[in-house]
């Protein structure tokens, strides 16, 4: 038992269960809504108004949905979930989303 | 908005020349492996198109069975780019799916698929104007290297100067990833490329390491004597959820406001279908 995420003692990289990840790990599937990167959307939280990189909210990956929730006051602030009907996008927990003009020159 | 199914063809020819981010799966072709410690190793992936990407993106893989069953993971790009190529470290998670068939199972010449590049929010590339002189702090808990040790390839392959230390976190020297690699970027600090490293053992010190074995402390994240500045301009830190809270808590001890901090959470991304 060798791998530093092989057993479940933080602070040393370890396991949690159902550990909570964040933005970065939800890109995946909101690329693919999107069409462009979400991780570097600025994102207000419907419910506490504090703003933060879609990169750096919280996210639980794993369920029968996405759920992204705000790092300040824990509120849902997006999910997203596929099911045999389509792909639902909730952002109904955040009141913006701001993206960045696209990189390149200006 | 009324016909575009008639010119959905056509819809693409016209868009921008990057496609969107991430959104379609590549077949991949294992052409290369590097064992990187005693439970990882790198896999060079052949991805005919692969334009490139930053350091600090990932790609999500898929694994397909013959019954048609699929898992997925995310793994961080560990190479600067290159044309068609994909390279990424991944760390055996014993009991884990995806992990044991890429570090110990899949051969040369095995297929996965591929999508990404994925995230633009934990990247540094070199010259990056919002960074400016730096300096640049990179703090790895685990696998959490990954990354990392891409963004210190990209700098030196760029001959870039911005001062830059990484701390590594890690239980013993069985789980020392890149550990040559790292040596040799931290032997010569005058050498173009060259990069502070300070190896943080948790549980068990190899023998003549200064440091006794404990937890990430705030006294690991001073800066070196060398740096212009007291605090980094950036920080970049990766590791599961548990490390990453900590390093980020220990930072904020030391002074750092949130907006220097860019943090990268490892932790189970299973998409099973
Ligand atoms: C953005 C991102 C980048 C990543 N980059 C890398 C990388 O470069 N190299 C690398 O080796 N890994 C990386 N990972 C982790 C990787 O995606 C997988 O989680 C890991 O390889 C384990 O997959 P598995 O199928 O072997 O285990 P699973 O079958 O998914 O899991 C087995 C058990 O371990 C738990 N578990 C799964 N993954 C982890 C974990 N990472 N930490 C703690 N517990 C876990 C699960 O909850 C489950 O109980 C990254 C993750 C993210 C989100
Ligand atoms: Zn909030």
């Amino acid at each position: 038992m060798t791998s530093d995420l092989s057993t479940p003692a933080a602070p040393d990289g370890g396991a949690e269960s159902g550990a909570v990840l964040d933005g970065n790990a939800a890109a995946g599937d909101f690329a693919g809504i999107l069409a462009s990167d979400p991780t570097t959307v600025t994102v207000r939280c419907g419910s506490c108004g504090s703003t933060q990189a879609f990169g750096q909210l919280s996210a639980c990956l794993g369920g029968p949905g996405t759920v992204l929730r705000c790092r300040q006051c824990e509120a849902m602030v997006a999910r997203v979930a596929k099911t045999p009907q389509g792909t639902w996008l909730d952002l109904s927990g955040s009141s913006s989303w701001l993206f960045l003009p696209a990189p390149g020159p200006a | 908005m009324t016909d575009t199914n008639a010119t959905e063809g056509q819809a693409d020819s016209s868009a921008e020349e990057t496609p969107p981010a991430g959104n379609h799966w590549r077949k991949a072709t294992l052409i290369g492996v590097h064992p990187q410690s005693w439970h990882s190793r790198t896999l060079v992936l052949d991805v005919p198109g692969w334009a490139g990407h930053l350091p600090g993106q990932h790609v999500d893989v898929r694994l397909t069975a013959a019954d048609g069953y699929s898992a997925q993971r995310s793994y961080s790009l560990a190479e600067p780019a290159t044309p068609d190529r994909v390279a990424v470290t991944v760390d055996l998670l014993p009991h884990g799916e995806v992990s044991p068939y890429l570090v110990e199972s899949m051969e040369l010449g095995d297929e996965l698929d591929v999508r990404g590049p994925i995230g633009g929010w934990f990247v540094w590339e070199p010259g990056d104007p919002s960074i400016g002189d730096g300096p640049v702090l990179l703090i790895a808990g685990g696998s959490g290297v990954v990354p990392l040790v891409t963004m210190l390839r990209a700098r030196k392959r760029a001959v870039d100067s911005t001062p830059t230390m990484l701390v590594y976190s890690l239980r013993g020297p069985r789980d020392l990833m890149y550990g040559p690699e790292l040596e040799e970027m931290s032997a010569d600090l005058s050498a173009p490329g060259s990069a502070e490293v300070r190896l943080v053992y948790t549980r068990k010190v190899p023998g003549g390491h200064p440091r006794p074995a404990s937890h990430l402390t705030v006294e690991d994240i001073k800066p070196p004597s060398a740096w212009p500045e007291p605090l980094a301009a950036r920080v970049y830190v990766c590791g599961s959820s548990g490390f990453v809270d900590h390093a980020a808590g220990l930072l904020h001890k030391a002074g750092y406001p949130d907006d220097r901090i860019r943090t990268e959470r490892f932790g189970p991304t299973g998409v099973d279908r």
